[in-house]
């Protein structure tokens, strides 16, 4: 079983808190977005015990930062910008992957429009990056700063993102003669009361007419041809780290202990 | 009609020896990483030189720092035959090269090499920017 922990931990040093949910949860890979300690802090707090945990820097500046527990020379940067790192994780007798972590444009600063016409450009990048690796075992991990109902998630030429895995398991679906590539986006699951955890990763509200308060911006997509490693309910939102509640009475995050995102626990059977 | 020849090869092929040098500069790299919490790591990097049957193996054995850009500092070159010892030592900072004909004087001589001033000052010099 590989266990990986996304968390936008909004600038705040909370690396007692990430270690304390590494250590709970037996992470393998961490990714973090919006860290507000250096890299170096973070790996003394995983690595006060045993050395189990490596940093794993990209090769250019990038707005997820990666530690894991097995070397980095098993996870070689293939694609980066400023905000997207695409690596290929290649551990012994195992699947080879393709693991894509982003932090994308916040709607603060970019409009919805803006925000969707970049999901094409970040598509074809990432069929780009699996043609060069041969396969399609892709996982895309982060802060995508859309909801898995918007257009950019769900268009064809964006993310493609299904709602159901049965749906995602037809693996491409062709429009206008185009065949496009799906993701399996297992976070549609977490919307709202039945979903068993907080109904959304980041909550928000103002004072106008279409307001949805829980958002789900923190995501998990996975490639048909990961979904036989992929257990039933392989998402987590965290609101827990050891005794240390993530969350107010209300539900949301609690920025006075954690950050305004909650964490999320991945795992794939591999 | 001709008959299928079967395997001449011996069934009790074997490796030689149980630890290689590469082996034992592994070990080293990874203990590096375990005395230093991970914030340098020891890495090796093997290449083949020479022709035919004189080539030599050479390994580097080098110090990374990955949070200042994978910054990489070269310590030695160890390099032998196919037959692993006698083996030669090459210090990147200088003294030139030493041989060591057993795996015995291959283990006092990195005890040395890892205690020395030299090395010790590269690792401070390291960990103390990555701190900073």
């Amino acid at each position: 079983m590989l266990t990986f922990l996304f968390w936008n931990t909004n600038r705040k040093p909370i690396a007692g808190l990430v270690a304390r949910l590494v250590e709970e949860h037996q992470v393998d890979v961490l990714a973090l977005a919006e860290m507000g300690i250096s890299g170096v802090e973070i790996l003394l707090r995983l690595n006060a015990g045993s050395p189990d945990f490596h940093y794993a820097p990209s090769r250019l500046p990038t707005a997820v930062e990666v530690f894991t527990r097995f070397s980095p020379d098993f996870l070689t940067p293939m694609f980066e910008s400023g905000r997207i790192s695409i690596r290929r994780m290649t551990l012994p007798a195992r699947p080879e992957l393709l693991l894509a972590m982003m932090h994308l444009p916040s709607k603060l600063h970019w409009s919805e429009d803006s925000q969707a016409l970049g999901f094409p450009e970040l598509a074809r990048e990432l069929r780009q990056e699996e043609e060069r690796a041969g396969h399609a075992r892709t996982l895309l991990i982060g802060d995508l700063n859309v909801d898995p109902f918007e257009p950019g998630m769900v268009s064809a030429s964006g993310l493609h993102g299904m709602m159901t895995r049965q749906l995602a398991s037809r693996g491409s679906r062709t429009v206008q003669g185009r065949v496009y590539p799906t993701f399996y986006n297992p976070m549609w699951g977490h919307f709202g009361d039945r979903s068993g955890g907080p109904s959304g990763t980041y909550y928000y509200e103002r004072a106008e007419q279409v307001v949805h308060f829980w958002h789900i911006f923190d995501q998990v997509l996975i490639r048909p041809d990961l979904l036989q490693f992929c257990p039933s309910d392989p998402v987590t939102i965290i609101t827990q780290a050891g005794d240390t509640p993530l969350r107010m009475e209300s539900g949301r995050p609690d920025q006075s202990i954690g950050s305004d995102h909650f964490p999320l626990l991945f795992k794939l059977s591999l | 009609m001709s008959s299928i020849i079967p395997s001449l090869w011996p069934p009790d092929l074997a490796p030689t020896v149980e630890r290689t040098p590469l082996a034992i500069l592994k070990e080293q790299a990874s203990q590096l990483g375990a005395a230093t919490k991970n914030l340098l790591e020891g890495q090796v990097v093997t290449q083949v030189f020479g022709q035919g049957n004189d080539r030599r193996l050479r390994h580097w054995f080098n110090i990374v720092a990955p949070s200042l850009d994978r910054y990489t500092y070269q310590l030695f070159v160890v390099s032998h035959k196919l037959e692993l010892y006698p083996l030669d030592v090459n210090l990147v900072s200088g003294r030139g090269i030493t041989t060591l004909n057993s795996e015995t004087e291959f283990i006092a001589y990195l005890r040395q090499v890892f205690a020395s001033d030299e090395t010790r000052r590269v690792i401070g010099a390291l960990l103390a920017q990555v701190q900073s």
